[in-house]
């Protein structure tokens, strides 16, 4: 469903991204492992077409739509949706947050209303009419989750969905999303620093470094036995903490 | 004597109760956590140590002092010779236009001799470069470790640390770890608060959690981990078991929701 | 604040309901009563042809705080839609709009609304358009600023996502959460539309007469100054209190908005 080509972002001198290739099949769970500066981020907005790539090709579904005129490439935009990390700026500050899920919805023609998203990410429909400064962290970043997937998007991706929240709210996002997965089955492309959420959610893994995937594979078998230094530094540190 | 004594601490912001009676001690040495969910009231019960911000009522005595009531001036000499503190975002905590040399020294807290030799008692590497450097020219992790070092370079009593591995990375979080492991066996008191318990069950000696304003359970880490005896902490601890073997079918995330 | 809208609204007031309950029109002429000291018959005074000065301040209000409020308006439209487009797409877009408002703002400006009134003849709509024609520019740099900061916020990048187009997100998303400093510069704008159009009353391109404006009124003013000092006070005082109080409601106003 999603494959990328030879992808490479560079800004200035500074290449973000190096060359990576990889595919993504219809309802697949994939995390993106890495730390920070490692290029992940700007991975997940270019494959979203947030930000152009230096060059490589992105394809979905056999169409390289981002070099699509603005009409053609909303339909494809429809596909795709993003969870941003914060969610502090993710949310119009302006907006209530039943104008916030009902732009999307407007926009695509969508039947479903505002009142059933929130229902379906566990929020009271008293939340519409609030704004977001009103809610908890945990749970603006729900209605950034109900907002994404208002287009139902065949994919979706988590650029650090979890970071900006306590561990304790992780849990229950993390349970959301695989909920989610359970009931609608889009393809999720995870991208996160926490190796622990990454192994509760993701099927396979891309382990990144300065740009390039250094190592991928099925996530039970890389966590266990990894083969990169890197990866085993990153596993080793993270059992330092694990319980 | 215990170095910290907190007798019912009660902060209030903008009449809202948010600490509530909070009683703990911190004795000599010791590394202790004070875990909690967002808006629990432990970043505040930390602050008030320091800087108290709101409505506070209590006592809080370091070494039989009580902090509470002292006037500015003793709170300032107080705050330089035996208090420390290091919070959670290290860009916004160093002054951008000042150079690390500068913000260490500052006050004359400590000499440069002595601001060098801390900068590389906390890993820095060419400690002599960077103290001429500004902030931004810093990694996260560096910035953290200088922090580290402003705080703990006039040799406090009591280190409070206010999440401050939560934005590092993994690899970071265990360097961290290890320096305060180090500097708490020379004799270093931290109160370590957190949301993360992984880095506190590696870190900390005894755990406190805290709930809507009232500590709710203490007890040593191993214990509590293993045997935790409150709902909460139980809940708490099901919460960040990540790799949980329970099956996620019918999981709706659906958990209490609180305005 | 309260200062601020409490003078305004008195000048308001005082300038609406003034004419009616003074009983003059602003060109009645009484060529016995030149110059008349403040008093019973004349309020604050007449001037050199009999007129009476109050009723003339107070239609002077008018014009000014219209002149004001007018100017102010299209360098808010003007300016929020260039800067808005510059800082939104940035890069060659942002260099042309802001080079072309850059070399504007260094043209001699007094020079160039001379020229212009020349052109145009004197009157309301020449005044508006010599007063607007670099009024924008204040407005343009900051809601760039303002725009270049928000769209990369991440509910813009959210809004890109479902396929917003940019007018949509510049108009609905971005503009709206930077009306703060807009709002601000608006209210710094008029007074300073009112001392401009003053400027140029007083230097005689401003509303002819009979029509008078506080620029206007000021300027014959100065010249009975050593004789007939009201016809100078009067006028100024107005001028002072209402854009003081402007300014005052600008302070508050960005006070309560950072």
């Amino acid at each position: 469903m999603l494959i990328v080509e030879e992808l490479i972002k560079d800004y200035g001198s500074h290449r973000a991204v190096d060359q990576i290739s990889f595919k993504v099949t219809p309802g697949e769970i994939v995390g993106i492992a890495g730390e920070s500066g490692s290029g992940k981020s700007t991975l997940g907005r270019m494959l979203l077409n947030l930000l152009p790539h230096t060059s490589g090709k992105i394809f979905f579904e056999g169409v390289e739509w981002t070099h699509l005129p603005p009409a053609e490439k909303r339909s494809f935009r429809r596909k795709m949706q993003m969870v941003f990390q914060d969610p502090y700026s993710s949310l119009n500050p302006r907006f209530t947050i039943e104008q916030t899920l009902e732009e999307p919805l407007a926009l695509h023609d969508m039947q479903e209303t505002p009142a059933e998203w929130l229902e379906q990410v566990a929020l009271p429909t008293s939340f519409l009419k609030h704004y977001p400064h009103e809610l908890s962290g945990g749970q603006r970043q729900r209605v950034a989750i109900a907002r994404a997937l208002c287009t139902k998007p065949q994919l979706l991706v988590c650029d650090e969905a979890l970071s900006a929240l306590d561990k304790f709210t992780q849990y229950h996002i993390l349970k959301l999303f695989e909920a989610i997965h359970s009931r609608y089955h889009p393809a999720i492309l995870f991208i996160s620093h926490d190796l622990g959420a990454l192994e509760q959610l993701t099927e396979r893994l891309l382990v990144m470094k300065k740009g390039q995937i250094i190592e991928e594979g099925a996530t039970a078998r890389l966590l266990k036995s990894p083969e990169h230094p890197y990866t085993q530094q990153l596993v080793a540190a993270h059992h330092f903490f694990a319980r | 004597m215990p170095l910290l004594e907190v007798k019912k601490l009660s902060i209030h912001l903008n009449d809202r109760p948010i600490v509530k009676q909070v009683n703990f001690e911190l004795a000599r040495g010791e590394c202790v956590g004070l875990v909690g969910e967002s808006g629990c009231g432990k970043s505040l019960t930390a602050q008030a140590l320091i800087y108290p911000f709101g409505k506070v009522q209590g006592e809080i005595l370091l070494e039989g002092v009580d902090l509470l009531k002292q006037p500015e001036a003793k709170m300032q000499q107080l705050r330089r010779q035996s208090l420390g503190m290091i919070y959670q975002e290290p860009l916004t905590a160093l002054n951008p236009l000042l150079t690390i040399g500068r913000q260490l020294i500052e006050g004359g807290r400590a000499t440069a001799e002595q601001a060098l030799a801390f900068l590389k008692k906390v890993g820095i590497p060419e400690p002599e470069r960077r103290f001429k450097q500004y902030p931004h020219e810093l990694s996260g992790g560096q910035r953290q470790r200088v922090l580290l070092a402003m705080a703990l370079v006039t040799k406090p009593k009591l280190l409070i640390a206010d999440e401050p591995t939560t934005a590092l990375d993994v690899s970071l979080q265990v360097e961290i770890c290890q320096l305060l492991k180090d500097f708490q066996r020379e004799g270093l008191t931290i109160l370590f608060i957190s949301h993360d318990l992984g880095v506190v069950k590696q870190l900390c000696q005894r755990v406190m959690v805290m709930q809507a304003g009232q500590i709710v359970e203490t007890a040593p880490t191993e214990q509590l981990f293993k045997a935790p005896s409150h709902p909460y902490t139980q809940q708490l601890l099901q919460w960040t078991n990540f790799t949980t073997t329970e099956p996620t079918e019918n999981t709706e995330g659906m958990h209490v929701v609180r305005l | 604040m309260k200062l601020g809208l409490a003078i305004l609204c008195a000048v308001l007031i005082i300038a609406w309901t003034g004419p009616t309950l003074s009983g003059y029109a602003f060109d009645e002429i009484h060529l016995q009563l030149q110059n008349t000291p403040p008093g019973a018959k004349f309020w604050l005074g007449s001037d050199d042809l009999g007129r009476d000065l109050f009723t003339r301040i107070c239609y002077g209000a008018r014009i000014s705080l219209f002149v004001g409020v007018a100017a102010a308006a299209i360098d808010l439209v003007i300016g929020t839609l260039w800067g808005g487009v510059a800082g939104y797409f940035g890069g060659r877009i942002d260099a042309l709009l802001m080079g072309i408002a850059d070399i504007l703002f260094s043209l001699p400006y007094l020079l160039i609304v001379i020229l212009f009134l020349v052109y145009l003849g004197p009157g309301m709509g020449s005044l508006l358009i010599s007063l607007s024609l670099i009024g924008w520019i204040p407005m343009a740099r900051i809601v760039r600023g303002q725009v270049m900061q928000l769209k990369n916020q991440e509910f813009v990048y959210a809004a890109i996502a479902y396929g917003a187009t940019p007018q949509r997100i510049l108009l609905g998303h971005i503009l709206p959460n930077a009306l703060g400093p807009i709002l601000v510069t608006l209210t710094l704008t008029i007074p300073s539309a009112i001392f401009a159009e003053a400027l140029l009353s007083f230097v005689g391109l401003g509303i002819p007469p009979p029509s008078a404006s506080w620029g206007t009124l000021i300027s014959e003013g100065i010249w009975a100054m050593s004789y007939y000092p009201w016809r100078l006070i009067f006028p100024a005082l107005f001028l002072i209190a209402t854009v003081f109080a402007f300014n005052r409601i600008a302070e508050a106003l960005r006070h309560a908005v950072t």
